[in-house]
């Protein structure tokens, strides 16, 4: 479903490259979860994915589509809610979530069967007539993720969507996360939140310094150790925290 | 004193290292777009200079180069009372970092007044763009002391304190007062316009009785009576007093006097923008950031909404919404579209008011709105057209709306970049909104035109066509520029669209469009008649407007990701 294979990313003005040559498959089917340090690279590997940054060397594939080659292809696989929450706030939500369907082409009666379904799910139902701006912090995640899954792409990017949600709406958006892939979809999301990961992901990829440093099942990267997910991710990443 | 400096270097900090820092496409292509914006300005600043100094020079020959000093601080200050308006509103209360502020130990007072100087200073460049060559030109001209020399210098950086406090203070008053408002940002964009409209006029009746006054004063200096400053003064003292503190040499008492009287002035206003501010910012600053109460606006999902659409009616749609629901972006954006119209109609009432019976005595029981019907009599309508295609090509030339389409998604562009959107769709949708702006621009001036000169009603449909079609053009242009280089890192709606120099590069593209269509319109019109005018005029339009669209597409596509 998603394949980076050597993506490079260098900032202007910077000598160390923010991710170096990294590669990686993740399949049709699996919640894939990506965790690192500050400052590691994974919201560049994020954007890279999303086409919002090119990458300076490398290939990503989505869905079977090029990014390089036929973006809007690519970008069609897969929703993206990103980490920060400054979204259009003179729309009011539902004109945001429309917004988000047009661009989709998600037909009339499907989008309005799914809005319908992410705004009661998320109990933003009755504010779904206000301006953006004047949501809580919570507010504006769940709307971000309600437009994000309206689509309902095959590809899920979420980059930290636990945050800012109260407890009921992150176990709904985990149950949505298992129940897309159940289905056969993917889902690709970055967390610090290191419990998470270890109970919801199929597969784990810890960057380190712009590398992945370790791909795979829990059980795969314990090697038949009997440690927690949290001190494998302390001793890969120990020089970090020194 | 110690909270207003933290908040003040912090926001100068900021606001450099947006300016200067930013990022570039390369070295050489921002060398370029500094250059080009340096000589843009020089050659603006040296036509202003040279137009400061003939008018000096001659009102000096009748011993009243003071006048001309006096005319040119009025300007700036009418400039900055209409202009700030917007910058006001926008800094003060639309900044990304209230919250922040807000949250740490300072004092509100102090908060609002670091940001009234960050505005106080962003005016006072205009002011001295303005004012400095004035200044120095009278210098040269009518010569003066080192006291001379020394009041100018505070003259000049006193300009903008007095229109800014009023407009601060209203724009106070009118945040303070949206508070009780469910809608308020539909009550703040409807006020700001109201003020807009009501400050433009204002300044502009100013200065009717000002060039009313000023001819007077000129005919009774001639005469060898009166005086002029005395005269002025009387329309707008403060004015006239930072024009005598140069005029009458800073050594004598009555320089002193009116310098002190202006000092006094300024000094006021500032202390009681300083006092309503300090009152009332904090909580007009978050009037519209409170939570909704809920529950009166559920979605409506049924019947006519959420309805599918076109991507790029989406876009506009989108860019409908973000325009008229911020009162910043609808004031800058779409405020002169509605004021360039107004100010054509007031033009024969200060021919009027300012030329009196001058004109002729012909002229002289014609009522104002029946003028340039009567001053005009049977001119053939090809060159009514030529001159009406003119103006209404020239009304399209600054659209801030198309000029900072992509500069006002902010960081919030990487989220449309994440979508299986074309940037070309984007931009398109946000060019419907843009074009639609031209059009109203240029209707509105074809019906002011319509009801002064009512006999060329025909001509006039005829010119707003042809400059409808180009100002597709001139709107795909101005966001060409903004879609190739944005200004995406800003602390505050006004930066976004202020401190943009897409809204200026955009003009000057937008004068080859006016070259081509006004330069082929009125050519053919003067030579081969009205009907090939049309013609010649539609199709530049058509064809200059087909290559902006392409343009645009193709530089969005290119030049966004």
């Amino acid at each position: 479903m998603l394949r980076l294979e050597g993506i490079t990313k260098t900032y202007a003005k910077s000598a160390v490259p923010a991710v170096k040559s990294l590669d990686l498959h993740v399949r049709r089917g699996e919640i894939f979860g990506f965790i690192g340090p500050n400052g590691a690279g994974k919201t560049t590997t994020i954007k890279m994915l999303c086409g919002i940054l090119r990458p300076d060397e490398g290939r990503i594939e989505i869905g079977g589509a090029d990014m390089a080659k036929d973006p809007i292809a690519a970008k069609r696989n897969f929703c993206y809610v990103p980490d920060v929450h400054d979204t259009y706030d003179r729309l009011t939500g539902q004109e945001y979530m429309d917004f988000v369907a047009d661009v989709y082409g998600v037909p009339t009666k499907e989008r309005r069967e799914r809005a319908a379904k992410y705004l009661e799910m998320f109990e933003i139902a009755d504010a779904a007539g206000e301006r953006i701006n004047t949501y809580s912090h919570g507010m504006k995640q769940k709307l971000l993720i309600a437009a994000a899954l309206l689509p309902a792409p095959p590809l899920w990017v979420l980059d930290e969507p636990m945050t800012g949600l109260d407890p009921k709406s992150s176990a709904l958006l985990k149950d949505e996360m298992r129940a897309h892939t159940a289905a056969g979809n993917t889902v690709f999301f970055s967390t610090h939140v290191l419990e998470v990961a270890e109970k919801l992901c199929d597969r784990i990829g810890i960057i380190r310094n712009g590398s992945l440093v370790a791909v795979g099942t829990l059980e795969e990267l314990r090697g038949g150790k009997d440690e927690s997910l949290e001190s494998l991710f302390l001793e890969l990443t120990e020089d970090d925290y020194a | 004193m110690r909270d207003f400096r933290i908040v003040f270097s912090v926001l100068l900090r900021q606001r450099l290292r947006t300016m200067f820092g930013a990022k570039a496409k390369s070295g050489g292509g921002r060398i370029a777009v500094t250059v080009l914006m340096i000589f843009s300005f020089a050659v603006l600043e040296a036509m202003w200079s040279t137009a400061c100094f003939e008018m000096l020079r001659g009102l000096d020959t009748a011993g009243r180069a003071a006048l001309g000093l006096f005319g040119v601080f009025l300007a700036s200050m009418v400039m900055t009372l209409f202009f700030s308006i917007a910058s006001v509103i926008g800094t003060l209360f639309s900044a990304n970092d209230a919250e922040l502020l807000a949250a740490l130990p300072l004092r509100s007072g102090a908060v609002f007044f670091a940001r009234f100087m960050f505005v106080y200073f962003g005016e006072l460049a205009v002011s001295l763009f303005i004012a400095l060559p004035a200044f120095v030109c009278y210098m040269l001209i009518a010569g003066g002391g080192v006291l001379s020399v020394l009041a100018g210098v505070a003259v000049l950086l006193l300009l903008p304190a007095l229109p800014l406090a009023v407009a601060t203070v209203l724009a106070l008053l009118l945040m303070r007062s949206a508070v009780f408002m469910r809608h308020r940002e539909t009550f703040m964009t409807v006020m700001g316009f109201l003020l807009g409209i009501t400050l433009s006029l204002g300044g502009n009746i100013i200065g009717q009785m000002t060039g009313r006054m000023g001819l007077d004063g000129i005919t009774s200096v001639m005469s060898g009576a009166g005086d002029v400053l005395a005269g002025a003064s009387r329309v707008f003292p403060p004015a006239a007093w930072a024009a005598e503190a140069i005029a009458a040499d800073g050594g004598t008492a009555s320089a002193l006097l009116h310098g002190l009287l202006y000092l006094a002035i300024c000094t006021a206003a500032l202390a009681l923008t300083g006092i309503v501010g300090s009152r009332t910012y904090s909580r007009s600053v978050f009037a519209s950031r409170e939570t909704a109460k809920r529950g009166g606006r559920k979605a409506r999902l049924s019947a006519n909404s959420m309805t599918a659409k076109n991507p790029v009616l989406a876009c506009m749609r989108r860019e409908r919404y973000g325009l008229f629901r911020s009162p910043t972006y609808a004031m800058n954006c779409l405020l002169g579209a509605v004021i360039f119209p107004l100010m054509i109609l007031l033009i024969p009432f200060m021919t009027k008011a300012s030329a009196g019976e001058n004109l002729g005595p012909e002229l002289a029981g014609v009522g104002a709105m029946r003028l340039f019907a009567v001053m005009l009599g049977d001119v053939p309508a090809r060159y009514v057209f030529a001159g009406a295609l003119g103006i209404m090509l020239f009304a399209t030339f600054a659209n801030i709306a198309a000029s900072t389409a992509i500069s006002r998604e902010g960081e919030g562009l990487e989220r449309l970049k994440a979508m299986p959107l074309r940037m070309s769709t984007l931009c398109y949708g946000k060019l419907i909104v843009s074009a639609a702006a031209n059009a109203v621009t240029v209707l509105l001036t074809a019906a002011v035109l319509t009801v002064l000169l009512p006999a060329y009603w025909v001509t006039m449909l005829a010119a707003a066509f042809a400059a409808s079609v180009a100002g597709i053009g001139t709107a795909a242009l101005g966001m060409l520029v903004d879609a190739v280089r944005p200004k995406l890192v800003w602390q505050n709606e006004a930066e976004a669209v202020k401190q943009n120099a897409n809204g200026f590069f955009g003009m000057l593209l937008n004068l080859l469009i006016g070259v081509l269509v006004g330069g082929a319109g009125a050519l053919a019109a003067v030579f081969w008649g009205m009907l090939p005018g049309v013609l010649a005029a539609v199709l530049t339009a058509a064809a200059g407007s087909a290559a902006g669209v392409w343009g645009l597409g193709r530089a969005a596509d290119k030049a966004m990701i």
